[in-house]
């Protein structure tokens, strides 16, 4: 699945919980526990299969107040770690 | 002829422990005290022999260690077999402990209960036994142990064990007799067993650093979750269970990183914290 496409949802089993902002995800099949800053945390809220990377980046960037190309690179590399933690579901849409 | 049979329940397991010798009976007797059953039973599981005494210390027989009468070990002298009764209790008690735990000693004071959470070797029975020296009472050295249902600490006191580099640098008399790591009551360092049923309050991440002076730095609480899952020996038995009562611990303790070099010093840091908050 590309970065065109749609980013997300989390996998069923990755178990998930927010403590002072931050969130903690939990995959029992690995035991691999994933703790994510406060700036992560705001990527993987959005990655919920509706929206691509482009569109995450427009969100996020809104919300921050700063223009998107400034937080492009970063937003990319928190979702490639998501992926590489396989932590999305792999019935990703299009 | 047996001149000690004694029964004791260590995190829900029970043990039984028989001596020919009263010397390392009463030694191992004051060791596993706080564990030891009043009533008796007829176990024939986990029940440890060492067998041997003076007589055969004299005539270079040396002692036999047998579990559950299988021969387990042989030595000259009954120290190191001490060590390993204790080493297999531990083994046993952990292995079989139903609910959470995670390697960490566990130390408290006033309503605190602290966690000084650390890979075997990482100095966790050392700076513990420089806290209960620094007046805090003693929960574990080697295992925070929390009940599922309501996320109290167990206490699991057992005996300190200790290295001669430990007990050099804490200036600790007791052990003499055993060539490597020796087992050393709370008693012996002064101090008292906490009381269980505790709610844990603070998550220590210890970091041994050559010649620094304590720092005790401050953490997101979000990293206890990670910290406590990563040193959990039997969260695989219930992993959905393990990250709920995390999550839920993680919500009310503080969380700090302790770079030292002096477990002492790091101990009277870890005192002075507790005692401004």
């Amino acid at each position: 699945m590309g970065y065109s496409g749609k980013i997300g949802p989390a996998a069923a089993h990755i178990l998930e919980a927010e403590i002072d902002g931050d969130i903690s995800l939990y995959d029992p099949h690995t035991e691999q526990v994933t703790v994510l800053n406060g700036t992560a945390s705001d990527v993987w809220r959005v990655c919920d299969g509706e929206h691509s990377l482009g569109e995450i980046v427009d969100l996020l960037a809104r919300a921050y107040g700063v223009e998107p190309r400034s937080i492009h690179d970063d937003v990319a590399a928190a979702i490639s770690s998501f992926r590489d933690a396989r932590l999305f579901s792999e019935e990703s849409k299009p | 002829m047996w001149v000690a049979d004694q029964f004791y329940e260590i995190l829900g397991t029970r043990f039984r422990v028989v001596f020919e010798d009263p010397t390392p009976a009463e030694y191992l007797g004051t060791m596993l005290a706080p564990f030891l059953l009043s009533e008796r039973g007829a176990r024939t599981v986990n029940t440890f022999c060492l067998a041997g005494g003076l007589e055969q210390d004299e005539r270079g027989l040396g002692r036999d260690l047998y579990w559950d009468m299988r021969w387990l070990a042989w030595d000259e002298t009954w120290q190191p077999l001490v060590n390993r009764v204790l080493q297999e209790i531990n083994r046993r008690a952990v292995g079989g402990y139903q609910e959470f735990a995670a390697h960490a000693g566990v130390v408290g004071m006033a309503d605190k209960v602290l966690a000084l959470v650390a890979e075997s070797g990482g100095g966790k029975s050392t700076l513990t036994a420089a806290c209960l020296q620094a007046g805090f009472g003693y929960g574990s050295d080697e295992s925070l142990c929390l009940r599922y249902h309501d996320a109290a600490v167990e206490i699991y006191p057992r005996p300190l064990g200790l290295s001669r580099w430990s007990r050099e640098v804490l200036s600790i008399g007791h052990g003499t007799g055993f060539e490597g790591e020796a087992p050393v009551s709370a008693a012996d360092l002064g101090a008292e067993n906490l009381p269980g049923g505790r709610q844990l309050t603070d998550v220590v991440l210890l970091n041994v650093v050559e010649d620094s002076a304590p720092v005790l730095e401050t953490l997101p609480r979000s990293r206890a979750i990670a910290e406590l899952l990563a040193h959990s020996f039997n969260h695989f038995k219930n992993p959905a269970g393990a990250f709920d009562l995390v999550n839920r611990v993680a919500r009310n303790v503080d969380v700090w990183k302790l770079t030292f070099s002096d477990p002492a010093a790091a101990a009277a840091e870890l005192r002075a914290s507790v005692e401004t908050r």
